[in-house]
């Protein structure tokens, strides 16, 4: 069970690194009310999560998910967002998609996509309209609309081209969310969270293969596409902290495998069928619990074929965390 | 819980523990697609305890020694009966809100209080007492619709009965019946934690 919380603690370490190098950039590309909407949405993700453990008298020893979710969720917004959407938006994701499912560890969805879907229906023309980047924003809640446009990824949706330079798309310098445009800086993270076991290997490789295809054959061979297309859409931010969130992620590598599979094909739904903007979010937000259910699938198929030829989950082997399938099926076993 | 048998017994279990809506969750779909305010909830709650008293009423009625397949047809059959005047009194009083309820209306002939609830639960008790628990049902997901309604058309609108109360911010994500299935599992789920509260306090 230590070894468990220990390594739980150590991915969301690696997380937490990950996510202030990128809410320093953010500071650096929106200033100093990029700052204040972070610091605002992290603040009231733990004050809201440290109001729930202990209204349910929950350890919060080693939990730093509240810091990583508010984190997430300041990354995912405009630097425009008004002070009380972004308040909203964390509690909203700490009481309902944390704690309402039992906690950490037992979310079915990510806790902040949840919360930006919540925010974004409620305030729609706030939350999915951006300033430009190294604009003066000032530090009044509502932003005048005269200084907002809409996204690079909206355009991109609908018009299918980009009038953005190669270095612009991978530095993350268009309208978009504050902290989910930094392609370079995100495949640079990704490398060191797969290298710390921190990310699944294989649910964002199958991912960014599936997405890439996609988007090579889908914008007529054109190498640029590609690259508008995971700066877009919250794309590969949403590949990195959102589908491949430990908490929500299935255990055993055929599920991830197909996980990745389900993600990637439904942002190619909501892109090319509805032109939905963030459309990684409502991709995660459908894809994750079927996590679940694939666990439980691939463990009962792995625990058929352990009967029938003597193998030992070779199809399945678990990975670190061992869910509760896991354990039901090991104590039907011993019953038995 | 109320255990007892008791009129009191049966009256707290209608309203409280076993509130339809809060507690048992039973015919939720109309609530929240249709409850967004409190004069689209009367309309509902009323087409609601009229079809579901009147099937009720005369189903119970229906012979025992019938076989259970064929008692459930013919009280989807009675409730079809009753839906025909209830249309057209509804109609009369509120031309309005009956379109607005549109296929839920017919649908409270199939709801799980006359297909399932009168079969294990009304039917078993004796003739009083199960008018008395038939009504306090219904006055109970009455108060929970009207209640739930209050609650949204305050967050999602920042009216109560079409009147502007002031509210700061408009959650409208609780107009839709996404946000109002998520609304209504955090009503029920404070209306259970109050009531596990004052049974913990009345235990202290």
């Amino acid at each position: 069970m230590n070894s468990k919380t220990k390594s739980n603690f150590s991915i969301m370490v690696d997380m937490l690194i990950v996510l202030i190098v990128l809410a320093a950039m953010a500071i650096y590309y929106y200033g100093l009310r990029a700052a204040f909407v972070i610091v605002i949405i992290t603040g009231v993700s733990v004050i809201t999560d440290f109001i729930c453990c202990k209204i349910r008298n929950i350890n919060t020893e080693k939990d730093i998910s509240a810091v990583i979710t508010g984190l997430t969720l300041g990354l995912m917004m405009s630097a425009s967002v008004p002070y009380y959407a972004a308040v909203i938006a964390a509690v909203f994701s700490i009481i309902v998609a944390k704690h309402a499912f039992g906690g950490h560890g037992c979310e079915i969805f990510n806790a902040a996509a949840v919360g930006f879907l919540f925010t974004s229906l409620c305030f729609p023309q706030n939350m999915l309209t951006y300033p430009k980047a190294f604009s003066e924003i000032p530090m009044t809640s509502i932003v005048s609309p005269d200084m907002l446009s809409s996204s690079f990824s909206n355009a991109f949706l609908f018009t299918e081209s980009a009038d953005l330079s190669l270095i612009d798309a991978l530095i993350g310098k268009f309208n978009g969310p504050m902290g989910t445009g930094f392609v370079l800086i995100m495949l640079v993270a990704v490398v060191f969270l797969m290298f710390r076991r921190s990310v699944s290997v294989i649910t964002f490789f199958t991912e960014f293969t599936a997405l890439a295809l996609y988007a090579f054959f889908r914008y007529n061979n054109d190498l640029m596409s590609v690259v508008y297309f995971f700066s877009s859409n919250m794309l590969l931010f949403g590949m990195i902290f959102l589908s491949c969130d430990y908490s929500i992620i299935p255990k055993t590598r055929s599920s991830r495998l197909i996980y990745g599979l389900i993600f990637s094909l439904c942002v190619i739904f909501f892109c090319d069928y509805s032109s939905t903007e963030n459309a990684a979010i409502y991709a995660v937000i459908i894809s994750s619990p079927l996590g679940i259910e694939l666990d439980r699938k691939a463990l009962s198929f792995a625990d058929m074929i352990n009967k029938r030829k003597g193998l030992l989950r070779k199809v399945n082997k678990p990975l670190t965390h061992i869910n509760e399938t896991l354990e039901i099926l090991e104590n039907n076993e011993q019953e038995k | 819980m109320a255990n007892d048998n008791s009129c009191k017994g049966i009256i707290k279990n209608a309203l409280l523990y076993k509130n339809p809506i809060f507690v048992s969750g039973m015919v939720i779909a109309p609530v929240v697609v249709m409850a967004n305010n409190i004069l689209d909830a009367i309309t509902l709650v009323s087409a609601f305890s009229i079809i579901t008293f009147f099937t009720l009423l005369v189903s119970s009625f229906v012979p025992k020694n019938i076989v259970y397949t064929i008692r459930i047809i013919l009280y989807t059959i009675i409730g079809a009966l009753v839906y025909v005047p209830s249309v057209i009194l509804m109609k009369y009083i509120m031309p309005e809100g009956v379109e607005a309820l549109g296929i839920f209306f017919p649908l409270f002939i199939t709801s799980s209080f006359i297909i399932s609830r009168s079969e294990s639960i009304f039917f078993l008790e004796t003739k009083g007492k199960m008018f008395l628990d038939i009504i306090f049902c219904i006055i109970g997901y009455d108060a929970a619709v009207l209640l739930f309604a209050a609650i949204r058309e305050i967050l999602a609108f920042g009216t109560i009965g079409g009147t502007i109360i002031g509210m700061p911010i408009e959650l409208s994500a609780f107009q839709n019946p996404f946000g109002g299935f998520i609304l209504l599992g955090l009503v029920a789920a404070l209306f259970r934690s109050i009531l596990l509260f004052i049974k913990r306090v009345r235990q202290k």
